[in-house]
């Protein structure tokens, strides 16, 4: 509880910090008229440029997409507020036609994040700079060409902006972004972007769209930069090619890195160093560059994650603070044995369905992974899957999840629904939930936002909170509610991914090797839970080599070996199938 | 006789609390053909990677030839004598055939015409398939002819001691039976050899001492021919039966 | 005709200095995991080091152009081992944005030490040569020449000697390479040296087609990058190819097309096959077969 009250009280705290320094800096540089026009025009720049910043950053830090051409979006705010401007729209209008168009944009551009890794879209996002930057150049009836173009002034209550009240409007803008983007990065949104950024396969498992979801965080982080490029055009006046200068662009990438990925504050210290070091040390062109890559390489080494993070560490110590996720002190929590989750009552699950596979042929360029395989699954039955390494237990798994396509003359019907004509995120939906061998948790996600986040497969709103809750004390998980999956024993963290599955709300949960990595206390427990899951009407299918506990829980055994279903049965006709002792153990039956 | 491996106390945890060997004691006898089987968790590729020199332990000691061994690079275990054909092969894909078995012997200074002489002596009883297609990437061969290229490239430098890990993982029993009678030939030809198994028909019939291993613990260690394969089902795979003593002999 | 052949040969012959600067960041790519941007001005210090020693201690052409190499071979070297291997692994883009703050760094301490009024760098072979209807300035066979010699050298290095067998091994799985005892600090070091040689070798030879200042290496590292993602970051063969036809692609675009929208070309190219092979025309996959 003290670390969940910790963590509200962190959140809290950095919206007010938030919101403390633009009113202090807004107070300065308005009624108590601390500041002159150049210091106005650098806390402008700042407050302009920590926007982008925070744009790229928190791009990179929730979704793990780092763009180099964020200057094409704040060039789309710029040039649009210069074209408009002199046709006489309001500013609120052009700041919304800009962002509008940015997000569109970058939404597309999200779309196929999916299908690159990360320096290969990081090329991808350079080329779109690029384009941008050859058609402001030749796109002269918009953007002026070489020339620029000029701003036209603008009038807000009759009274033309100037730069004290442009400054008053930077600063507000960026004060209302930062404090809105830290609560989405910590709400919803910022939790299924870390969820996908961290675990991909495990997101999907429980109904996440990377596709959309990378689109819509490329979106949204398109339209903040298009927000700052409108601002930029106010401060400026004038618009220019230099401003979008790939130099300039990538001076964003080098803020967000040096501030700290992901990181509220990171995002203004990051900006303050690119804007100050190159201010502070004017007039001596290629001196200051040399100290700003100085310091820059200094901090990557010495502070490796960012001036904010790194900060904090070190701090953190010196004011008694102990990080969110960190072990409590004496190690972690020992061996998982700490609370068994004891009786087990689950409620009864509302549609138990029937799991029926049919035909399912993979081969991999030439060689059969999977041939002609059969297994079905009644309603609240435990099914076992077993076999050898390389028998095709993981295909198997990756057909069932929708990550691999069978031959064609498959058929898989799991309740009403046709499997084959269904996405991987919308199995999930339909009621069926997977648990990992090596538990796969959200690195950045507390157990409790996973499995919030899971709920939310089924429920909507408070009631998937409630139903996380009940989930993990069904488990007996409260205690770790706020810890991160690093900071808890292995044992621990596959029970919160079976928590995972089980907040989904499934009528069939697929586990690949529970038993792996546990010890035998550890079985026993998963022991009771899997057969608390068939009281219930919970279907299950366990993939696994413990041969043993396998076999005295399912109902029904499948053995795989070589692609081919080779048995199947009772236990008891399991255990004695010479077949089986062949699988397992090479050539027993023709030695023995 | 100094074992030529010898492992004292040896426990290895990742990260937080996982541990994966607890207090394992083990002397490997020079000429032996020492088998470990455990099951999937059991710890052995935690082993594999101690007794090749890819991990140094949290704690316990480790000998060769009764000298302490150095984590401070592969290259001191290479140079020993001792080496490593790790899980699932890692053969260098794109490499060929001959390039991955010549850089065996990376670590040996040897001139270049001697090794070709060994590499030709390694593969006098290697099926065609493999001699004829020395210059093709070794990721085009099939699973098992890629263990044998494993194998041979951990033997090309005659080394002294060879941990393989899961040799037979993944492959047909009649490649496992090449890849077995392949270190037979080793072990005549005076290696010590240890391999680490899941399951181990086939090793049995040629290993001379057998280790179990389960939860980072040795459950049972003895001659080959001291237990049955029943037995060994029992407590490596269909779990622990009552009745065999831990370390019982 | 005669046009297009022209054409042709000076888009080969700029390809063959992207080429060499291709196979230098995925030399380095391949064994570190660190995409260099400061590799080009690597290549412009050697290059203005060359300068001085050709034209102020009056060294042959040849000893200029080995000195560039070496120059910037060793600049690598230093800066792998006092900058990228301090940084630790793993940290792809942290490595990627201390080499652009390397790359600001050293266009400034070169504008400091050798000053902002471009300079004539002396061409290395002076005449021209008439071939099939077409003049064609020696400096760009031996332009040429010399990049194919080099690429040769390097595909030699890579095959045939033990070196560079660990090399490629290293590059493929650094955990197999230390199984058969590789040495990591020994690799990564020579990958630089390499990388950054290649680097030296091209800059030298574009220095006489070009005016020599500290922005020298801009425009052909970009066109070089190119190149390498059209190849595939991993595949040497790839960046040779992709450097070649970017020189060609970009030469074609400027004549043909349109001389102002060259950049939005040339990616706009890159972009279409990444979207066809996301890894690169010439990627190839990992093989395990079980």
């Amino acid at each position: 509880m003290l670390q969940r009250a910790g963590r509200l009280a962190g959140g809290h705290w950095r919206v007010l910090v938030a919101a403390a320094v633009g009113a202090a800096t807004l107070l300065a540089i308005g009624p108590l008229g601390l500041t002159d026009r150049y210091q106005n025009f650098v806390i402008t720049t700042v407050a302009v440029f920590a926007i982008i910043t925070l744009s790229v950053s928190e791009l990179a830090g929730l979704s793990g997409i780092w763009s180099v051409g964020h200057m094409a979006f704040v060039a789309i705010g710029a040039y649009a507020t210069a074209y408009f401007s002199s046709r006489g729209l309001a500013l609120p209008l052009i700041a919304l036609l800009a962002m509008g168009a940015a997000a569109a944009v970058g939404f597309g551009i999200g779309l196929t994040a999916g299908r690159f890794e990360v320096l290969y879209l990081a090329i991808l996002t350079l080329a779109l700079a690029l384009v941008g930057g050859e058609v402001i150049g030749r796109w002269d009836s918009v953007t002026g060409g070489d020339q620029g173009t000029p701003v036209t002034p603008f009038r807000i209550f009759g009274q033309l902006l100037r730069l004290d009240s442009i400054a008053t409007v930077a600063v507000a803008t960026a004060t209302v972004v930062f404090v809105l983007v830290d609560l989405a990065a910590r709400g919803r949104w910022g939790r299924r972007w870390l969820a996908i950024k961290n675990q991909r396969l495990a997101a999907i498992s429980i109904g996440l769209n990377p596709t959309i979801e990378n689109a819509t965080a490329f979106g949204a982080s398109a339209a903040l930069a298009a927000l700052a490029g409108v601002l930029l055009a106010l401060q400026i006046g004038y618009i220019s090619p230099d401003t979008f200068s790939l130099t300039n662009a990538i001076n964003f990438v080098v803020a967000a890195v040096v501030g700290g990925v992901g990181s509220i504050a990171g995002a203004v210290l990051g900006t303050a160093f690119i804007v100050v070091v190159p201010e502070a040390a004017r007039g001596a062109q290629d001196l200051q560059v040399i100290v700003f890559g100085v310091v820059t390489i200094a901090i990557l080494l010495f502070l490796p994650e960012g001036i904010a993070p790194g900060l904090v560490r070190r701090a953190a110590p010196l004011l008694g603070l102990r990080r969110r996720g960190t072990a409590p002190r004496g190690g972690p929590a020992g061996n998982g044995r700490d609370q068994p989750p004891g009786d087990l009552e689950l409620p009864p699950v509302s549609r138990p369905s029937e799991l029926t596979v049919e035909s399912v042929t993979v081969s991999f360029g030439g060689l059969k992974a999977l041939e002609d395989v059969r297994l079905s699954i009644g309603p609240g039955q435990v099914v076992a899957l077993i076999g050898p390494n390389g028998a095709g237990k993981t295909t198997f798994l990756n057909v069932l999840g929708g990550f691999v396509r069978p031959q064609k003359g498959a058929r898989a019907r799991f309740g009403d629904t046709d499997l084959l004509r269904q996405g991987a995120q919308r199995r999930a939906r339909s009621g069926m939930a997977r648990t990992f061998q090596h538990a796969e948790l959200f690195s950045e996600l507390p157990v409790l936002d996973t499995v919030v986040l899971a709920a939310r497969a089924r429920h909507r709103g408070s009631a998937a909170r409630e139903a996380a809750r009940t989930t993990l004390e069904a488990l007996r998980l409260t205690d770790h509610a706020g810890s991160l999956p690093g900071a808890l024993p292995f044992g621990i963290q596959k029970r919160v991914d079976i928590a995972r599955a089980l907040a989904t709300g499934p009528s069939l949960i697929v586990m690949d090797e529970p038993f792996s990595g546990l010890d035998l206390a550890e079985q026993q427990q998963l022991n009771q839970l899997i057969r608390a899951f068939r009281k219930a009407g919970v279907s299950v299918l366990l993939v696994d080599h413990a041969v043993q506990q396998v076999l005295s829980l399912a109902d029904r055994v499948f053995v795989l070996d070589y692609g081919r279903i080779i048995a199947e049965g009772t236990p008891e006709e399991i255990r004695r199938s010479d077949a089986v002792k062949e699988a397992y153990f090479g050539s027993v039956a023709v030695t023995a | 006789m100094t074992a030529a491996l010898s492992l004292s106390g040896v426990t290895h945890r990742y990260g937080a609390g996982v541990v994966a060997l607890s207090g394992i004691s083990l002397d490997i006898e020079p000429g032996t053909f020492t088998l470990i089987l455990g099951p999937n968790g059991a710890g052995k590729t935690t082993l594999a990677n101690v007794m090749g020199g890819m991990l140094k332990p949290w704690r316990g000691e480790v000998r060769i030839y009764g000298a302490p061994a150095r984590y401070s690079a592969t290259r001191a275990f290479n140079r020993e004598g001792v080496v490593l054909v790790p899980e699932r092969r890692r053969l260098f894909y794109r490499l060929t055939v001959r390039e991955n078995i010549l850089l065996g012997a990376y670590t040996v200074k040897q001139p270049r015409r001697e090794l070709e002489r060994s590499l030709r002596a390694l593969l006098e009883t290697f099926p065609s398939a493999i001699t004829n297609r020395l210059n093709v990437p070794a990721g085009s061969l099939s699973g098992g002819e890629q263990q044998l290229v494993a194998v041979a490239r951990a033997l090309i430098a005659k080394p002294k001691l060879v941990i393989l890990d899961e040799p037979s993982l993944g492959l047909a029993p009649r490649a496992i039976e090449a890849v077995y009678d392949l270190l037979e030939s080793a072990r005549s030809g005076g290696a010590t050899l240890v391999v680490i198994e899941q399951s181990g028909a086939v090793a049995l019939r040629y290993a001379s001492h057998i280790a179990i291993l389960d939860g980072g613990r040795e459950m049972y260690r003895g001659a080959a021919d001291s237990i049955t394969q029943e037995q060994i089902l029992e407590i490596g795979y269909v779990g622990r039966a009552e009745g065999i003593a831990p370390d019982g002999h | 005709m005669n046009e297009l052949g022209a054409v042709l040969i000076s888009g080969l012959v700029s390809g063959a200095t992207y080429a060499l600067l291709g196979l230098g960041i995925v030399i380095i790519f391949r064994t570190t995991d660190v995409v260099n941007f400061a590799i080009g001005d690597f290549g412009m210090i050697s290059v203005y080091v060359a300068f001085a020693l050709l034209t102020h201690a009056g060294w042959p052409v040849v000893a200029g152009v080995i000195a560039a190499v070496l120059v910037s071979g060793a600049l690598g070297v230093v800066t792998e081992r006092t900058v990228i291997r301090p940084l630790g692994p793993g940290r792809t883009f942290a490595a990627l944005v201390l080499t652009l703050a390397l790359s600001l760094i050293l266009v400034s301490v070169a504008g400091m030490l050798f000053g902002h009024t471009p300079q004539a760098f002396p061409v290395l072979v002076p005449g021209t040569v008439t071939l099939a209807g077409l003049v064609v300035a020696w400096q760009k066979i031996a332009t040429a020449g010399l990049a194919l010699v080099a690429m040769g050298v390097i595909a030699f290095f890579m095959r045939y000697t033990t070196l560079g067998i660990a090399m490629r091994a290293a590059a493929e799985d650094p955990y197999a390479a230390k199984v058969v005892g590789i040495n990591r600090s020994l690799i990564a070091p020579l990958a630089w040296f390499i990388g950054c040689g290649l680097a030296g070798l091209a800059a030298v030879l574009l220095a006489p087609d070009a005016t020599l200042t500290v922005t020298l290496m801009v425009a052909p590292l970009f066109r070089a990058f190119a190149g390498v993602f059209l190849g595939g970051l991993q595949s040497m063969v790839g960046a040779a190819i992709g450097g070649f036809a970017i020189g060609v692609l970009d030469d074609l675009a400027g004549r043909y097309v349109s001389a102002s929208f060259r950049d939005t070309i040339v990616f706009g190219i890159i972009v279409l096959v990444l979207f066809l092979r996301p890894a690169g025309l010439l990627a190839t996959q990992r093989r395990e077969r079980v």
